[in-house]
Parts: structure tokens; C-alpha cells; sequence
């Protein structure tokens, strides 16, 4: 089964790179520019791994997590944050908000895709 | 680096940033307190940063943290937007734009300008000027020189950047919202790590986080083994039952840890409660996994990271002797050690606990039980002797004891045949490769038990047997497919335990052997020619023959099954398969016997073979014309008179008795003179001398201490095949 991948990201550079690199593994990817993009994407066609960058405009990463925990179809679906060094204390929101886990940048593709495969299964 | 090729968008992406950043910081001149302003430079920073972080641009992210650090205190109200912080980040802007991309600005970045404004960037956050370190005797250039650089940012460049931004000292609160500073700033790398995550110069970054953000403060553990000396671990991963909540899946962390090395994974269902309470959404397993890997303590907590918070994960690392484990090492292939096996358990694995033994330790054991069985049948025949009722009670209590005993000692020695199975599928593929032979092995029964004696010597003959089915009886693809077969042949392993035996089955659905080819091959080796369709032992006999097959025969495999005290047997279909049937007995060291009386001498018969009992009067005997068959409930069942069999002297009584036993496919009748009863039979062996005697497989001890023998029917029903002829049946 071909797992389909939400990745929201405002960085576009960051969102090609991740896009690419999941298509390149055979994951099916849907791509969002901002928080609030995610969870209409999220909603009309659902993922079975989100993942969001935490700084985004409109609805911000740890708002997009919550609010997709809320709906009861995304109970149980993987959630990684994309996180910085620095963004500790946020790190520690969006696991708060149901986060399953999370990536910190940089990261090299193997690196994305072996998380990946550890919260898929 | 599969991400240098996104530099480029990176590049378009932080102009666009950059341009917008001008007109933000024009605005927040005019408004210092527009929080959204704010944010959005903020935010600006940030993205420049992770996203520079990712595609090899260190000194763009250097520059950019320290004001993202400044606005992030600005958001948190902890500073005001001024003039100057507004000029000198409109600065930076421009020397990060020059930093990002020189060539397109055509204007080299002043290294020593943004080295200033570092400092007053720092100086914004409330932070003591940074002491400037002297620059080691190999550092190229300093930050008032700016070295010749390249457009594209040459290394020589880049790491002159790198001394300028590291060489600071690291001041000790630089946090904006209470947390440690980050790692990449307060442990500065090497300039060699710098270097090595620009583009085209390595590996860009350091390994994703390792570890919970309390934890990267710890210490290492002295448990952490060297990364060459693998080592086992036995690992504990009990999860809560919100787990399946937070998004995690066992499954990908089991997959993970057995990616780590050699891996056995054992569920555990104690907390699995009743159909009807459980919550499908609550996580009700544990797992106890031991794993023998050369990671250390460090990488194998890696896996259960994003758990830590919703699991009890236990590591401890574990006596060598494990390394020696067999059940370790025998159950390394089998299908149960997958994560997805182990998640959905039987609840037979339930709360077990494995304990090595070493199979001397075992032999001695059950050698000893054999002697308490001797010297319970002794015991017993006394009491019986001496009509005590009180000794009788006694011995018949020790001999239900002795016998829960012997049962729980073999249980010991048996070990499921699926690992075996499993190693003969490898050579099935292989052989099946070599000889281009496309099929699908499918392998039923791997939990069932054999003594682990018997298993390890049936190995070569299931080898041989599956060889010569993939060889000589599957067709290539285009033959099947002309056939109107499935294209893809199947071969198929069976296990079961049937009437004290376990049988094994290997069985395909190719053409089976030709009997004009087996007759032709029969003819070129001189053999005496087969009959028009050999069937059974006939065919046996013949695949038996040395020579027979250039890859071996079937002789080998017979001599092995022989020596089991099993039986072989062959089923060819022409146009349709092959099947070969193994019966092998459970054990080699103690059966269930019935102890028959032949004149003066006593023989056991294996009881896991006899039916029943009948009597047999002299008038029958003449009744069928000395055809040595009789009527049982209206089926002719032939019958071998033992005591002619073994030559034993005298006249038998005028009432016999006829065992009827199953031997292989068939129901055979062996005459004696009086059946004495059941009896825990003690297999010695006969010796070298007598190991050969026909018919006979073994010796006991019986209660009195005199010795019988143990008949084994198989052989004796094979040497009088001819009675088994139906013709003669019906005469």
C-alpha cells in the first residue's frame, strides 16, 4: 500500500527537498504552503503521515497539530514536526499537542526516511 | 548530497525573503510595536535559517540566528524596536543577500561589516561583546583581511567565515525562553566540521537529534559498548495503552531494532485482557526482545525515542552466555522473529521465559529418567507379585509420576521444525535459481515439535528430497503453461504429529517422474527392469539404486530415515507431482511399548502403532488355506506370524493373538503367543554387533530385569511386502 504524505512547509526549498525525497521512496506526497493549506488538504484527502514545519503563517505548526488531533479520523495518524535546535520549548508544544515526533534541520533525506519508516512501520 | 541540488531553490527562495524583509523593516520603522510586523520578521529569520541549515549554508545560518535571536525577544516583549536595530539588520540583509548569492549581486560580502554586526546583534540581546580569540598559526585569514574569494563561495572562503564566527566566546545565557542555548553555537565544531557541511564537501549535517531534550544533558553511559564488539542486549519495550494515540506504531520501532542486528522478539501478552473488555484503540503488548548488535546503548535508545513519554523501555545488557543461546540461534530464521509475527502473538508465548540448558545436561537427564522407568516397572511387578495392596498403590503412583516426568524431559529435548524448514526454503530458492525453475514454497506445520536429535539429522535428507523434486519433477515455466498449469510451480513442506509419529510431507505439483524414462535409466544402469508404472517400494528401490540420479540418489536419504526408525514413502503421479512422506517417531530415547510373549522370550511392539487385539484359533488359521490373512469387522487384514519370523522353538498355544498395528498406509496383523500389557519402554541400543538384526530395533529392560527386544514393524512389514498383494489378499 502506498502511504500518502502531507507535508507542510512555507519554505518552499525545505518542502521541494522533502517532497522529492518521499515521491523518490514511492510514498504519494500532497504538498502545503502554510498551516491552514495543510488542514484543508488534510481534511479533503487524508494523509497517513503529516508532517509540518512549526513556524508557519496563518495556522502555525503546533495549531495545525492540535486541530488535526481534534477530528477523530486523525486520532491515531503519525504527526513529525520539523524543528530547529533552537525551537526547544516549541519542540515541547507540539508534543503537548500530539505530535508523534519530530526531525531536526538539517537533515540529510536518509535521515527523513528512516524516521519515517519508524513511525509508519 | 541529494539536497545540494535544492541550493538553487534556496537561493530564489531567500531573495524573495530578503526583498520582503526591506519593505517589513521600513514599516516596523514606522510601527515598532506591530506585533504581526514582528512576527513576520521573525518568521523570516527563522525560515532563512532552517532552510539555509539544510542546503550547506553555515555562515548565511550564522548570521541569520543572531538576529532571528534579537526578534525573538522582541516578540516576547523583552526588547524595543530602535533605529538602529532596524538599520543594522537592513545591513545584514544586505550582506546576507551578497553571502547567499555574490554572483548575482556581483559584489563580494564584507566579512569584516558582518563580523561587526554580529557583535552588535549580540550586544542587542543583552549580551557582553564576545573577546576576540587569536587565530591559530593554519587559520588563512582574519576577519579585517577578507581572503580572495570565488563567486560560488570556495571553501577558503567559507572557512575563514567559519573562524570568524567561531572564535567568539560562547556567552552563557543567550536564551530567550529559558532553554539551553543551541548546540551549534555553545559547542562550537571544528572547522573541518564546518567545512564538511558545505555543499559538495561531505556529509551536510550532523546526525538528527539523538535523544529527548533532558537527555542530550546526560552523561554517556558506561554502558555503551564499542562500536566494533557487537554485544547483546536484552531490552524491555512495555508501551502505555495511549500509545496507538500519539500516532506510534510498535510495528516500525520493532522493525527498527531488528534493522540493528540479530533480533528475536518475543510478545508479551499478559495484560491482553478478554475480547469483550478490550479497547481496540489502547495498547495492551509488551515485547522482550533480546538483540545482539554493534550499536551502542545510545543507538538502540534512538529507536524508542519518540516513546520515552507514552513507554517503560528497559535496556540492560546481558551475560555472554546468551551468546550461545540455542534457542537464540536455532529460531534466528524463523517467521516468528518478524515485528509483524511478534505483534500479533499467540497467547501460547504467553509470560515465557527461556532458560539455557546444554543438550549433555539434557542427555543425562533423560538417561536417568529411563533408569527410574526401568526400576519402577521392577517395582511394580513386585508389588503385583507379592498382592500387597498398599506397595501396589504405591508403585502405581510412582509409575503415573515416572511417566508425567518422562513426558515433561522429552518436551524438553523437542524443538519446532520451522527453523529447519525455513533453512531448506534458502536451498530451494537456490537450487530452483540454478536450475531456472520459477516456483513458490509454501510451508505448513513450522510449530510442530521433534526431538531436537532427530531434527538435527533430518536436515541432508529433507535437502535431498527437495532437490530432487525441484530437479526432476517441476517443469520449466513454458512447459507448464503449455500444460495449462499455473506458470509458477508450488513445492510444499508439511509437519504434523500423527499417532506418536511426526510426519512430514513434501509434496509439488509437477510432472512426477516418467516410468519410460525410469525404465530407460533403469535399463542403462543393468538394473532389473521395473514394471510398466513402479509404484511404492518398487520405486523406492529404485531411486535407491546408486547411480541413479546424478545428484544423488535416494539411497542416503533411506539410510538416514532407517536409522530414525522412520519410514519413507513415495507417491508419483506422472504428468501431476511428486510427494514423498517422512514418519519419523517423536523421540529416539523412550516409547510407550506392549510387551508380547513369543515361547520364553518377551518383544515390545511400538504401542503408538497397535490398533487392537484379536484372537486367533488354530480353526481360522485352517479356514484360510495358511493364507496368513483374516476378516476384521469385513476387511481382509494380512497377518506375520512372529514366532516363524524370529525361529522361535516350540509350539505356539492353540489361542494366539494377532496385533493389528498401522504401518504406513497399511493395516498388518503380527501373531504371538499372549500379550502381557503396556509398558514405558527405555530404548538401548543393541550395539554394533547386533545392530543390524532385521526387524529388530532395539533392546529394554523389563520390570523382572530380563531384557526384550524391540520390534520395529516397519522393517518387518517392508521384508514381507508381498503379503500386502491385494491378488494374494483375495486368495
Amino acid at each position: 500500500m502506498s502511504h500518502r504524505v502531507l507535508i507542510a512547509d512555507d519554505s518552499v526549498s525545505v518542502r521541494t527537498m522533502v517532497a522529492a525525497t518521499l515521491r523518490g521512496a514511492g510514498y504519494e506526497v500532497v504538498e502545503a504552503i502554510d498551516g491552514s493549506d495543510a488542514l484543508e488538504k488534510a481534511t479533503g484527502c487524508p494523509p497517513t503521515l503529516v508532517i509540518t514545519d512549526l513556524n508557519m503563517p496563518k495556522i502555525d505548526g503546533i495549531e495545525l497539530i492540535r486541530r488535526l488531533r481534534a477530528e477523530p479520523g486523525f486520532r491515531a495518524t503519525p504527526i513529525l514536526m520539523l524543528t530547529t535546535e533552537s525551537q526547544e520549548a516549541r519542540k515541547q508544544e507540539g508534543r503537548k499537542a500530539g505530535a508523534t515526533g519530530w526531525i531536526v534541520k538539517p537533515f540529510r533525506p536518509d535521515q527523513l526516511l528512516s524516521v519515517i519508516k519508524r513511525v509508519l512501520g | 548530497m541529494a539536497s545540494n541540488g535544492f541550493a538553487g531553490t534556496f537561493r530564489e527562495e531567500a531573495h524573495e525573503l530578503l526583498a520582503n524583509l526591506e519593505s517589513l523593516l521600513l514599516d516596523l520603522e514606522k510601527s515598532p510595536r506591530d506585533r504581526d510586523l514582528i512576527d513576520q520578521v521573525f518568521r523570516t529569520m527563522h525560515t532563512i535559517k532552517g532552510s539555509g541549515s539544510m542546503f550547506g549554508f553555515d555562515d548565511v545560518v550564522a548570521v541569520v540566528h543572531e538576529i532571528e535571536t534579537v526578534f525573538d525577544l522582541v516578540r516576547a516583549g523583552r526588547l524595543e524596536v530602535s533605529a538602529d536595530l532596524i538599520n543594522r539588520t537592513l545591513q545584514a540583509r544586505d550582506q546576507i543577500r551578497l553571502l547567499i548569492d555574490p554572483e548575482r549581486s556581483g559584489e563580494a560580502p564584507n566579512m569584516a561589516l558582518i563580523g561587526q554586526l554580529i557583535e552588535e546583534f549580540r550586544a542587542f540581546a543583552g549580551q557582553q561583546p564576545p573577546q576576540k580569540t587569536p587565530l591559530s598559526a593554519t587559520t588563512p585569514a582574519s576577519p579585517t583581511h577578507p581572503a580572495p574569494e570565488s563567486p560560488d563561495g570556495s571553501p577558503a572562503r567559507r572557512q575563514e567565515l567559519a573562524v570568524e564566527f567561531l572564535a567568539g566566546s560562547v556567552p552563557e545565557d543567550r536564551s530567550t525562553q529559558g532553554q539551553k542555548p543551541p548546540q551549534v553555537f555553545s559547542q562550537p565544531p571544528s572547522i573541518e566540521e564546518s567545512l564538511s557541511r558545505l555543499p559538495g564537501n561531505g556529509p551536510s549535517v550532523a546526525p538528527p537529534e539523538v535523544g529527548p531534550p533532558d537527555q542530550s544533558a546526560e552523561p554517556k553511559s558506561s554502558l555503551a559498548t564499542p562500536s566494533s564488539e557487537p554485544a547483546i542486549w536484552s531490552i524491555r519495550f512495555a508501551p502505555g495503552p495511549e500509545l496507538f494515540m500519539t500516532g506510534n506504531n510498535p510495528v516500525g520501532i520493532l522493525k527498527e531494532l531488528a534493522g540493528l542486528g540479530e533480533c528475536e522478539i518475543r510478545p508479551d501478552l499478559r495484560s491482553l485482557p478478554a475480547l469483550e473488555s478490550l479497547a481496540p484503540e489502547s495498547c495492551h503488548l509488551a515485547w522482550d526482545i533480546l538483540l545482539r548488535t554493534t550499536v551502542d546503548l545510545n543507538g538502540i535508545r534512538d529507536v524508542f525515542l519518540f516513546v520515552e513519554d507514552h513507554a517503560r523501555v528497559e535496556i540492560t545488557p546481558t551475560d555472554a552466555a546468551f551468546q550461545e543461546n540455542t534457542e537464540f540461534r536455532n529460531s534466528r530464521n524463523s517467521p516468528r522473529n518478524s515485528p509483524e509475527a511478534a505483534a500479533a502473538p499467540r497467547r501460547q508465548a504467553e509470560g515465557r521465559r527461556d532458560l539455557r540448558i546444554s543438550a549433555e545436561k539434557l542427555d543425562r537427564l533423560v538417561e536417568l529418567i529411563g533408569e527410574l522407568v526401568t526400576v519402577q516397572a521392577r517395582l511394580s511387578q513386585v508389588a503385583a507379585q507379592r498382592s500387597d495392596a498398599e506397595l501396589t498403590s504405591l508403585a502405581e503412583e510412582l509409575d503415573r509420576l515416572s511417566g508425567d516426568l518422562r513426558d515433561s524431559a522429552l518436551k524438553i529435548r523437542m524443538l519446532p521444525i520451522g527453523a529447519t524448514f525455513e533453512a531448506l526454503r534458502e536451498r530451494i530458492d537456490e537450487t530452483a535459481r540454478h536450475h531456472h525453475k520459477d516456483l513458490r514454497v509454501v510451508i505448513h506445520g513450522t510449530d510442530t515439535e521433534l526431538d531436537k536429535d532427530v531434527i538435527e539429522r533430518l536436515s541432508a535428507p529433507l535437502g535431498q528430497l527437495v532437490r530432487l523434486a525441484v530437479v526432476h519433477s517441476l517443469e520449466p515455466r513454458a512447459t507448464r503453461q503449455s500444460r495449462g498449469k499455473p506458470e509458477r510451480a508450488t513445492l510444499s513442506l508439511t509437519a504434523k504429529h500423527f499417532g506418536g509419529n511426526l510426519c512430514i510431507e513434501v509434496r509439488d505439483d509437477g510432472q512426477g517422474f516418467d516410468p519410460a524414462a525410469l525404465r530407460a535409466r533403469a535399463k542403462e544402469l543393468g538394473l532389473a527392469s521395473p514394471g510398466e508404472d513402479p509404484t511404492g517400494q518398487e520405486l523406492l528401490r529404485l531411486l535407491c539404486q546408486p547411480g541413479f540420479f546424478a545428484e544423488g540418489g535416494l539411497g542416503v536419504v533411506k539410510a538416514v530415515i532407517d536409522d530414525l526408525r522412520g519410514t519413507l514413502e513415495i507417491e508419483n503421479r506422472p504428468g501431476l507431482g511428486l510427494a514423498f512422506s517422512l514418519r519419523l517417531p517423536l523421540t529416539l530415547a523412550i516409547i510407550e511399548g506392549l510387551v508380547v510373549a513369543l515361547g520364553t522370550w518377551h518383544f515390545v511392539l511400538p504401542l503408538a502403532a497397535v490398533e487392537e487385539c484379536i484372537e486367533l484359533t488354530r480353526q481360522e488359521e485352517a479356514r484360510t488355506y495358511r493364507k496368513n490373512v483374516v476378516m476384521v469387522r469385513d476387511q481382509i487384514v494380512p497377518y506375520i506370524p512372529l514366532r516363524e519370523k524370529f525361529a522361535v522353538d516350540g509350539t505356539p498355544p492353540a489361542i494366539q493373538q494377532i496385533v493389528i498395528a498401522s504401518v504406513g498406509q497399511h493395516r498388518v496383523g503380527f501373531v504371538v503367543d499372549q500379550v502381557i500389557g503396556e509398558f514405558q519402554t527405555v530404548i538401548k541400543p543393541l550395539g554394533n554387533f547386533y545392530k543390524n538384526v532385521k526387524g529388530i530395533s532395539g533392546a529394554t529392560i523389563l520390570g523382572d530385569g530380563s531384557v526384550a527386544l524391540i520390534v520395529d514393524l516397519t522393517k518387518i512389514v517392508q521384508e514381507e511386502n508381498h503379503l500386502l498383494d491385494p491378488a494374494q489378499q483375495g486368495g
